[in-house]
C-alpha cells in the first residue's frame, strides 16, 4: 500500500497520536452519573439493582464506544491519507481518450440543454465524461486532443474528476482530424504500459488512407479477435506480416475501442474555393468553386460570391444527394481582393424555410480567397541608352522606371543619395557597389571582379542547348534559335544558392542566385551582340524576371486549407526568424521563419494576417519588414461529410464496441473509508441517543 | 406504545420531508452550474470535481430525528449542540467527497529529458548522454522531479524508477522524430510543477518538424532547452541526388546528374546502373570529392525503350566513408518512344529482304519500324493504336479482309492515325482495291471519273469442252472460270466461251458484278466433241474488239490437240487491236500450239498436270491482266505543293523513279509530288477524321525506287513524310511537380492549355507505378483545389523510386496526362549526418530555454511560479477528523447541566 496525500504521512501520524490520546481521554473522564428523577425511595432499590446488574456490561459499553471512536477516527485519517493498493494496479488499465475536436465536430446535432442548441463536440465531451467516469480506481488515463495537430491534455491520471474537469472546456477547431498522427502518439504514449487502451470518441470523420494503414501486428486479445465482424480483404492484407511500410501504425497488442457521436448527415458545404491569376495576363483571374451535397436529401441552397462586402454574383444551386457542383468565374481586375463565397440556405418553391432545415454544419458555408498581391515595383535601369530593354520594360504594366548612366549611379550610390529600388537593371556595366539588400538585381554582361557570379571564360557564337524550364523565369521561353557573338561562362556554386537558367552545352550563360535577402539574375551576354531582343522570348524574360523578383509567381496560391503546413515565401525579411500571424477571431500567434520562408498553419476558417518585424531591443514592436494576407478554408470533403460513422475499421478490423462491463467501477479507496465513516457516524448517532453506546 | 409510535412516525415524517427539503434546495443550488460549482473563498476560487456528493448533507435532518428519541441526560442545549456538530461532520464529509480543489502556485520543477538515440548519435554521444542524463538526476532539488524519454523513429518513455536503461530502438534507429518525442513529453509533466524540457539530440530531424512544435510547447508554457555533444568527425561519403532531364526520348543521349557531398577530400568511384544493368554508355567514374562541398558528377546516358527507366548510383569504392546506406539513390523517369510504324510489306512472300532498305532508312530516323507479311495486319483498330503510323506496300486486296480494312479505317479516322499506302503492282487499283474501303479512305482514286464508268479489265475465257475435257477436267475448268471472276472487280466484264469443233458463248460479255449468273451459266459446261481453237478465239477476238475496256484479254483453255491454221496471224492481230491472249495446258495439251499463240498473243503459257492448280493459275492471270494499270517507265517526281512533309528533303533532286500505279486524286486531296510527264499523283495526302491517309503511288522498294534507295536523301524523305502524316499526340501534358516531405508525397499538377487558360473540371487519377515491375501500386484521385490545379498526396510507404502518372479525363475520354517522379531512396537518417543546432537554437529561444544547459540550470525556476490545482479534501477530511474529538466531547462531557429523565 502507498500513500499520495498531499498531507505529509508526518502530520497525519501527529494528528492520529493526539487525536486519538484526546479521544481515549474523553473516555477516561468519569461522568457524572446521570440524574433521574423518581416518584419515591423504593425506586432507588431498583435503581441500584440495576446499578449491581450492569456495572460489567457498562464497562463494556464504554470499551465498545471507546473503540468505535477511535475506529472511525482511524477511518478518517487514513482517507486523508490517500492510501493506494498496489496488488490491484496490476489489472489496471492504462487508456488513451482520444477526444475528437476536429471540425466536423462543430456539427449542431449534439441535442439541446436548457433550451440551447449543443454541438456534436459537447456531445463528444459528455461522452468522454461518461468513459472517464466508468474507470476504476486503478486505471490510468491519458486524454489527448485530436485535430491537425494531437495535443495531450494531460499525462496518465488515476484522478478521473480531475480529468473531467480537464475535458469541460475542449472546443473543436477548423481542422481537420489527423487520426495516423493522433494513433501514433497515443501508441507512443501506450509503449510498455500494461493493459493499454484505446478510446477513441469522435465521428469516425477520418481520412480513409490513415485507417488502412493501421497494422495489428499481434493481435491477442485486441479487438481483432472480439470483433463483430471480419476483416476486409484490404485489412487482411494489411494485417500480413509483410515488409515494414514505412507509413504503418502498429497498434499491435492495443485495445483499440470507438464511441461514436453525432446523429445527422444532411450537409451541403463549399470543398474547394480559390482564385488564381492566369500566368501571363496577371490582370485577370479565374474563381474556382466546388460545393457537394453530403446528405441524402435533395438540397437547394443560393452561392452568393462577394468581392468585399459587395456581392457580385448569387445563383441557386440545385443539388441531388451525393451531387458535387463545380462553378467557375473568369474575372478581370481585382487588385488584392478579398474574396468570400457563402451558401445560404433557400427554399424550394412554395416551402417555407423553417429552423428544421437549418444546415447541420456552418463551417463549410462560407469560404474566402485571397488574389495575391501584385506589387508595384520601382526599377532603375542603369545603362548608355538601350531602346530595345527600355521598350522591353514597357510591357510590363506594373512597374516604375527611372534610368541612370552608369557613372551617375556610381556616384549616387557611393554617396548613398540613391532612392530605394526593388531592382536595378546593370545593362552592360559591373559596378563594384550596389545598393544594398532587399534590392534586387538584374544583370546584362557582368565582368571582373565584382561580376555576381564568377567567370570562368568565353564562349564563341554559343546556342543554348539547356533551358531550365523548372524556374520561374525561364517558364515558357523558347531559346534555342537565339543568336550570339560571344558569351562569358559563369561559374555556379550550388552551396550559394546559384543555379544555371540558361546553357550552352553544359557552359551556364543565364544564372540566378536566390538568398534570403535578394535575388540575383544575371546573363552572360551583352544585349548589343545578340538577336535575343528581337524575339518574343526577350520582353517576357524581362517580365518572368520582374514577377521572380515580386514574388509574383502564377503557381503561389495564398488560399490554404485548415490544418495543413504551408510554407510561405516572405522575400527580402532579411535577420528575423519568426511572424505573427493574427488569426481572423484577432488571436495572435508566432510562426518560425526560415530561409525567408515562414510556416503557415491555420487552426481556423478565415483571412490571416502575417507580419514580420523588424528586431528590435525593447519591447516595442519593430516596424513591419513584410506582411502577407492568407486564407484558410475547411476543403475538406472528409470533414464535411459530417454523417457521423456507427462503426470504424481501422486496418481492416472493424473496431469492438464500447463495452462498459471492461472498464472496472472501482472507486479510490479513501472515498470507501469516507463513506464508512458516515455511515457509522449514523448508526453510532443512534445507538448513542438509545444509549447502546454511551 | 401506540401514542409513541404515532409521534415517532410523525417525526420520522417531518425528518424525510425536512431530508427532501433539503435534497431540493442542495438540487437548485447544484443545477446550474454545469460541470460543477465553485465558491469563493476570499481572493481564492473553491472548485468542486464531484458536486451531486453534496447531496449526503440531505442527511442532516436525520440527526434531528434521531434527537428527539434521545435517551441521553445532557441538556437540551448541549443535545442540539452534539447534534449540530455531528451535522457538521456529515456535511464536511460530503464537501471532501466533492473534491474541492482550489488555484495554488509552486516552483518545483519537472525536466523531461528527451535522449536521440537514432543511428545519427555515435556510441559516444549516447554515453555522453547517458552521464549527462545521471548529472540532470543528481542536480534536482528533492522536489523536482525528472523524466527520460529516448527516441529515434518513435519516442519511449525510459522508466528509471524501473532501472531501465536509455538504449536505442531496435529497428527504428533509421529516422529521427523530434517533435513525436516533444509530443510524448507534454503528457509526463505532473500538475504543478514547472515543465522544463530537454532535447539531447544533434539536431537533424527526418519526420516532424522541431520548430512548428517549438511554438506549440510556448504556449502550453513548456521551456525547452537543448544538449549536444561533440562527436569525432566520422568521414562520410553520401549520394545527395540523382537527377534526370524532364523530357528522356528513346534514342537521344541525356545526361545523369548526381551530387555527392564528403567530408574528406576524397576519391570515389561510383558505378551507375540502368535498369539493373549497368549504364552502357558510362557504367563507371572515378571522381575527386573536393571536403565538405557538393560535387556534381555526370554521366551520359541513353534510352533504349519507351516507357520508363530506373537509375541507380552508388558509390562502390571510397577511401574513407562511415554510412554505407547513404551511398546510394535511386531514380526513374518516363521516356518517351520514338515513333512507332507497322511496315505491312506484301513484297516479302516474293523476295524476304525486299522490306529492309525503308526498315533501314526510317531506322535511322529514329523510327522504329515493326515489318510484317501480307497477312500481319490487325484486323482491330485497339491493336494498330500501338502504332503511329501503318505503311501497307504491295499487299493485294484479297490478303485483306473486310474486317482489316475496316479497322484501318477506324484507326486512321477515330484514332487519328496515319495511314501510307506505298504502290507497286499489288498496290491501289493492281491490288484489287477498287471500290473497297481502303479506296475510300485513300486521297487518289484508283481509276479516273471516265475509267470508273469503264470496264477496266475484259476479260473472255476460251475453254476446251472437248471429250477429254470431261469429268475432272471439266469440273476444274468451271472451277477456274468462277474463281476468275470472283478476283475480278465489279466493274470488270466477262465472257465465257466454250469450243469444241464450234465455238458456243456460254456466258456473253457482261460486268462482273453479275457474279451469281455468271456462276449459274458456267455450271451449265458440259463436254462433248472435238477441239478446235481457231473459231473460238475468232469469237472471242470479235466479242472483245466491241468492248469498252482499258485491258482487254483472253485466257485460253485446252487439253487436247488442234489445227494450227490462221492461228498465229489472228493472234498477231488481236495483238495489234490490244487484246493479248494467254493460254493454259492441261495434261496432253499441245505445248507449240499454245506457245504460238501466248508469243503472238504477248500473254503468258501455262502447262500443268496438277487440276487443282487451275483455278489458281486464272486468278494469277487475271491480276496480271489487271496490272495493265501500272506504268513502268522511268519519271521524275515533280513538286506539285511544296508542304512541310517535303520541305528540306530535297526532294526536287531526286532521282527518277521507275515506275507507279496510276491513280487520279480526289477533289480535297492534297497532292504533293506528281509524275512529270503524265502529271498523274506520286505522293498525295488529305486529312482523314482526326487522321491522315498517304498514298506513294511508286513503290518503295528496289523495283521502281532502285535509284531513290541509294538516294542520299531517301531516309530523310521517307522519314518526314512518316513524321508529318502520324499520329499527332492525342493527350496534352500538363506539368506535374512532386515532393517528399515528412513520409508524404505532394503531388500537384497545373493544367493551363497553350492559350494561358486553366483547364478545369477533369476527373483525374495519379498512378503510382513502381518502375521496377510497371505494377501500378496505387491509384488516388486528385482533387481540384483551384483553377487548373490538382493535387494528390499519398504516404511514401517504402524506399525507392515511383513513377508517377497523372491521367486526366473528361467524359470517361483520356484528354491529357502528366508524368513525373518522386524518389525517398534510402533513410534520410543516412542524409543528415552533421549536426545540425540551429532548430534546437531556435527552439530554445522561442521557448525562453537554453541553449547547451547545464544541469543546475535546468533546475533553476529563475523565479518563476506554477499555478495548478490543489486538493483540497484531504484536509477538509482532517478537519472532519478533528471536528469529531470535540462531537466525542460533547457527548462524554456535561456542559449545561442535566436533562431530568422521567420515568
Amino acid at each position: 500500500m502507498s500513500f499520495a496525500s498531499p498531507i505529509a504521512a508526518s502530520v497525519i501520524a501527529w494528528a492520529a497520536a493526539v487525536l486519538g490520546g484526546l479521544a481515549v481521554f474523553a473516555y477516561v473522564l468519569k461522568m457524572r452519573r446521570r440524574r433521574f428523577e423518581v416518584p419515591f425511595s423504593t425506586l432507588w432499590q431498583r435503581v441500584l439493582r440495576e446499578k449491581e446488574a450492569t456495572s460489567l456490561w457498562k464497562r463494556l459499553k464504554r470499551l465498545l464506544s471507546l473503540l468505535l471512536t477511535l475506529f472511525v477516527l482511524g477511518l478518517l485519517l487514513l482517507a486523508a491519507a490517500e492510501p493506494r493498493l498496489g496488488g490491484e494496479e496490476r489489472d489496471a488499465r492504462n487508456v488513451v481518450v482520444l477526444l475528437d475536436a476536429s471540425a466536423s465536430m462543430k456539427a449542431r446535432d449534439g441535442g439541446e440543454r436548457d433550451g440551447r442548441e449543443r454541438t456534436r463536440m459537447a456531445a463528444a465531451v459528455d461522452e468522454v465524461r461518461a468513459v472517464l467516469d466508468g474507470m476504476g480506481a486503478g486505471d490510468a488515463a491519458m486524454v489527448m486532443r485530436m485535430d491537425g495537430q494531437t495535443t495531450p491534455l494531460s499525462r496518465f491520471e488515476t484522478d478521473m474528476p480531475r480529468l473531467e474537469k480537464l475535458v469541460e472546456g475542449v472546443e473543436a477547431s477548423d481542422t481537420p482530424a489527423d487520426l495516423r498522427r493522433a494513433l501514433g502518439a497515443a501508441a507512443d504514449a501506450l509503449r510498455g504500459r500494461p493493459n493499454p487502451m484505446i478510446v477513441l470518441v469522435g465521428d469516425g470523420a477520418y481520412d480513409a488512407e490513415a485507417m488502412a494503414s493501421v497494422t495489428w501486428k499481434a493481435p491477442g486479445p485486441a479487438p481483432a479477435a472480439k470483433a463483430p465482424t471480419a476483416p476486409t480483404a484490404a485489412g487482411a492484407a494489411a494485417a500480413a506480416p509483410a515488409g515494414k511500410r514505412l507509413d504503418a501504425i502498429d497498434l499491435s497488442g492495443i485495445d483499440v475501442r470507438y464511441h461514436p457521436v453525432g446523429s445527422t448527415g444532411e450537409n451541403v458545404g463549399i470543398i474547394s474555393f480559390n482564385a488564381r491569376r492566369y500566368a501571363t495576363d496577371k490582370t485577370s483571374y479565374e474563381v474556382y468553386i466546388e460545393v457537394q451535397n453530403f446528405g441524402t436529401r435533395p438540397a437547394r441552397r443560393r452561392l452568393v460570391l462577394y468581392n468585399g462586402d459587395l456581392a457580385t454574383d448569387a445563383r441557386t444551386l440545385e443539388l441531388h444527394p451525393g451531387e458535387r457542383l463545380r462553378q467557375i468565374y473568369s474575372r478581370g481586375g481585382g487588385e488584392d481582393s478579398v474574396l468570400r463565397a457563402s451558401l445560404e440556405i433557400e427554399a424550394a418553391p412554395g416551402q417555407a424555410a423553417g429552423p428544421a432545415r437549418r444546415d447541420a454544419f456552418p463551417l463549410d458555408d462560407q469560404a474566402w480567397a485571397l488574389l495575391p498581391a501584385r506589387r508595384k515595383q520601382r526599377v532603375l535601369l542603369v545603362t548608355r541608352d538601350n531602346l530595345y530593354l527600355e521598350g522591353a520594360m514597357l510591357v510590363y504594366d506594373n512597374i516604375e522606371v527611372d534610368k541612370l548612366v552608369p557613372e551617375e549611379f556610381d556616384r549616387q550610390v557611393a554617396a548613398r543619395t540613391l532612392p530605394e529600388y526593388a531592382a536595378v537593371v546593370l545593362d552592360d556595366v559591373t559596378p563594384a557597389a550596389v545598393p544594398p539588400p532587399p534590392t534586387n538585381l538584374l544583370y546584362f554582361n557582368p565582368s571582373g571582379d565584382a561580376s555576381p557570379f564568377r567567370v570562368k571564360g568565353t564562349l564563341s557564337a554559343p546556342h543554348i542547348t539547356e533551358v531550365n524550364e523548372g524556374h520561374p523565369v525561364m517558364r515558357w521561353l523558347v531559346m534555342n534559335d537565339v543568336n550570339f557573338d560571344s558569351s562569358s561562362i559563369f561559374e555556379l556554386d550550388r552551396d550559394r544558392g546559384e543555379v544555371a537558367l540558361a546553357s550552352s552545352v553544359r557552359s551556364p550563360i543565364i544564372a540566378a542566385r536566390r538568398t534570403p535577402d535578394r535575388k540575383v539574375v544575371a546573363c552572360a551576354f551583352s544585349l548589343t551582340g545578340t538577336d535575343l531582343m528581337l524575339r518574343v522570348a526577350f520582353p517576357l524574360f524581362l517580365v518572368n524576371v520582374l514577377d521572380w523578383f515580386a514574388s509574383d509567381e502564377a503557381d503561389l496560391l495564398t488560399t490554404y486549407a485548415t490544418g495543413t503546413r504551408a510554407r510561405v515565401p516572405l522575400d527580402g525579411v532579411v535577420g528575423v526568424s519568426e511572424v505573427t500571424v493574427t488569426a481572423p477571431g484577432g488571436r495572435e500567434t508566432r510562426a518560425p521563419l526560415v530561409d525567408g520562408q515562414a510556416t503557415f498553419y491555420a487552426a481556423e476558417v478565415g483571412i490571416h494576417t502575417l507580419r514580420a518585424r523588424e528586431r528590435t531591443a525593447g519591447a516595442a514592436p519593430g516596424r513591419v519588414l513584410a506582411e502577407v494576407q492568407l486564407a484558410a478554408n475547411l476543403s475538406s470533403a472528409t470533414e464535411s461529410a459530417i454523417a457521423p460513422a456507427r462503426q470504424l475499421t481501422l486496418g481492416g478490423v472493424a473496431l469492438a464496441a464500447p463495452d462498459d462491463a471492461g472498464i472496472s467501477h472501482r472507486r479510490p479507496i479513501w472515498l470507501y473509508l469516507v463513506l464508512a465513516a458516515v455511515l457509522l457516524l449514523c448508526a453510532e448517532w443512534l445507538t448513542f441517543n438509545r444509549r447502546i453506546t454511551i | 406504545m401506540r401514542s409513541i409510535s404515532r409521534g415517532l412516525l410523525l417525526r420520522i415524517a417531518v425528518g424525510v420531508v425536512a431530508a427532501g427539503l433539503t435534497a431540493v434546495a442542495l438540487h437548485l443550488w447544484l443545477a446550474p452550474e454545469e460541470g460543477g460549482i465553485a465558491l469563493d473563498w476570499g481572493d481564492r476560487t473553491i472548485d468542486f470535481l464531484s458536486p451531486t456528493w453534496f447531496y449526503l448533507a440531505a442527511l442532516v435532518p436525520y440527526f434531528f430525528v434521531v434527537r428527539t428519541q434521545s435517551l441521553t441526560d445532557v441538556s437540551l442545549a448541549q443535545q442540539y449542540l452534539a447534534t449540530g456538530v455531528r451535522s457538521l461532520l456529515v456535511v464536511g464529509l460530503a464537501a471532501a467527497l466533492a473534491r474541492p480543489v482550489w488555484t495554488t502556485t509552486d516552483d518545483k520543477v519537472a525536466t523531461v529529458v528527451l535522449v536521440d538515440v537514432s543511428e545519427s548519435i555515435t556510441d559516444q554521444q549516447l554515453a555522453a548522454a547517458r552521464a549527462y542524463v545521471d548529472q540532470l538526476d543528481g542536480a534536482r532539488r528533492e522536489q523536482d522531479r525528472l523524466y527520460v524519454v529516448s527516441f529515434a523513429e518513435r519516442p519511449h518513455v525510459v522508466k528509471r524508477d524501473q532501472d531501465e536503461a536509455i538504449a536505442r530502438h531496435p529497428g527504428e534507429g533509421a529516422g529521427t522524430n523530434i517533435q513525436s518525442a516533444v509530443q510524448l513529453g507534454y503528457g509526463l509533466y505532473p500538475d504543478g510543477y514547472l515543465p522544463r524540457m530537454v532535447i539531447v539530440s544533434d539536431g537533424n530531424q527526418t519526420g516532424g518538424d522541431l520548430l512548428v512544435e517549438a511554438y506549440r510547447a510556448n504556449q502550453l508554457g513548456v521551456r525547452v532547452s537543448w544538449k549536444a555533444f561533440a562527436a569525432e568527425r566520422r568521414p562520410e561519403v553520401r549520394v545527395l541526388s540523382l537527377g534526370l532531364p524532364d523530357e528522356i526520348k528513346v534514342g537521344q543521349p541525356f545526361e545523369v546528374a548526381a551530387e555527392l557531398w564528403s567530408t574528406h577530400a576524397q576519391k570515389v568511384t561510383l558505378a551507375l546502373q540502368q535498369d539493373d544493368f549497368p549504364n552502357a554508355r558510362e557504367p563507371r567514374k572515378t571522381v575527386q570529392l573536393e571536403a565538405g562541398r557538393r560535387t556534381k558528377v555526370a554521366f551520359a546516358s541513353e534510352a533504349k525503350r519507351a516507357g520508363h527507366t530506373t537509375y541507380r548510383l552508388r558509390v562502390v569504392e571510397s577511401e574513407k566513408d562511415t554510412e554505407q546506406a547513404n551511398n546510394t539513390a535511386v531514380m526513374a523517369a518516363p521516356v518517351k518512344g520514338r515513333p512507332r510504324v507497322l511496315y505491312v510489306e506484301g513484297g516479302v512472300l516474293r523476295s524476304a529482304g525486299v522490306a529492309a532498305n525503308l526498315q533501314r532508312a526510317l531506322e535511322h530516323e529514329n523510327i522504329d519500324v515493326e515489318v510484317r507479311g501480307p497477312r500481319g495486319l490487325p484486323a482491330t483498330a485497339a491493336e494498330l493504336e500501338k502504332f503511329d503510323l501503318v505503311l501497307v506496300s504491295d499487299v493485294p486486296a484479297h490478303f485483306m479482309g473486310l474486317g482489316q480494312m475496316a479497322a484501318l479505317e477506324s484507326y486512321v479516322r477515330d484514332l487519328g492515325g496515319g495511314l501510307i499506302m506505298a504502290g507497286g503492282e499489288d498496290s491501289f487499283g493492281s491490288g484489287g482495291y477498287q471500290g473497297t474501303r481502303i479506296e475510300k479512305i485513300m486521297p487518289v482514286r484508283f481509276d479516273s471519273e471516265k475509267e470508273r464508268e469503264q470496264p477496266h479489265v475484259a476479260l473472255v475465257l476460251v475453254v476446251d469442252r472437248s471429250g477429254s475435257m470431261s469429268g475432272p477436267k471439266l469440273d476444274a475448268a468451271k472451277e477456274s472460270a468462277r474463281a476468275t471472276v470472283e478476283v475480278l472487280s465489279p466493274s470488270d466484264l466477262i465472257g465465257v466461251i466454250v469450243f469444241d469443233n464450234t465455238p458456243t458463248t456460254l456466258v456473253r460479255l457482261q460486268r462482273a458484278s453479275n457474279r451469281l449468273r455468271i456462276s449459274t451459266d458456267i455450271s451449265r459446261l458440259v463436254a462433248g466433241g472435238g477441239t478446235h481453237i481457231f473459231p473460238a478465239l475468232q469469237e472471242a477476238f470479235q466479242t472483245l474488239q466491241a468492248a469498252n475496256a482499258k485491258v482487254k484479254h483472253v485466257i485460253l483453255l485446252s487439253d487436247g490437240q488442234a489445227p494450227y491454221d490462221g492461228i498465229a496471224e489472228l493472234c498477231q492481230e488481236m495483238r495489234a487491236s490490244r487484246i493479248t491472249v494467254s493460254a493454259v495446258g492441261i495434261g496432253d495439251a499441245d505445248r507449240n500450239l499454245l506457245q504460238q499463240i501466248t508469243d503472238n498473243g504477248e500473254g503468258r503459257l501455262y502447262m500443268t498436270e496438277d487440276l487443282s492448280a487451275l483455278p489458281r493459275i486464272f486468278m494469277k492471270e487475271t491480276t496480271e491482266a489487271q496490272k495493265a494499270a501500272l506504268v513502268e517507265d522511268r519519271i521524275r517526281a515533280v513538286v506539285n505543293k511544296n508542304v512541310e512533309m517535303i520541305e528540306g528533303t530535297g526532294v526536287a533532286t531526286a532521282p527518277p523513279l521507275h515506275g507507279y500505279v496510276a491513280t487520279k486524286p480526289k477533289p480535297t486531296a492534297e497532292v504533293v509530288l506528281i509524275a512529270d510527264r503524265t502529271g498523274d499523283p506520286i505522293l498525295a495526302r488529305w486529312r482523314l477524321g482526326t487522321g491522315t491517309s498517304v498514298a506513294w503511288t511508286s513503290d518503295v522498294k528496289s523495283r521502281w525506287s532502285t535509284e531513290w534507295i541509294q538516294w542520299a536523301g531517301y531516309p530523310k524523305f521517307w522519314a518526314q513524310v512518316v513524321r508529318t502524316s502520324m499520329r499527332r499526340k492525342v493527350y496534352d501534358s500538363y506539368d506535374l511537380v512532386a515532393q517528399v516531405h515528412d513520409g508524404r508525397a505532394q503531388v500537384v499538377v497545373d493544367a493551363v492549355d497553350v492559350n494561358d487558360r486553366f483547364v478545369n473540371e477533369l476527373d483525374t487519377t495519379l498512378e503510382i507505378v513502381d518502375p521496377a515491375s510497371s505494377k501500378t501500386l496505387r491509384s488516388v484521385p486528385m482533387v481540384q483545389t483551384a483553377a487548373g490545379r490538382y493535387t494528390a498526396d499519398f504516404a511514401v510507404d517504402r524506399y525507392g523510386s515511383y513513377l508517377l502518372k497523372a491521367v486526366h479525363k473528361r467524359g470517361g475520354r483520356v484528354v491529357a496526362e502528366s508524368v513525373g517522379s518522386a524518389a525517398l531512396p534510402y533513410p534520410l537518417e543516412y542524409f543528415y549526418t552533421d549536426p545540425d543546432e540551429a532548430p534546437l537554437r531556435h527552439a530554445a529561444q522561442v521557448t525562453g530555454g537554453r541553449d547547451q544547459a547545464t544541469p543546475a540550470a535546468i533546475y533553476d525556476p529563475a523565479g518563476q511560479s506554477i499555478a495548478y490545482t490543489q486538493d483540497l479534501w484531504p484536509w477538509v477530511v482532517l478537519f472532519v477528523a478533528c471536528l469529531f474529538i470535540l462531537d466525542t466531547y460533547l457527548k462524554r462531557v456535561r456542559v449545561f447541566g442535566y436533562r431530568t429523565i422521567e420515568f
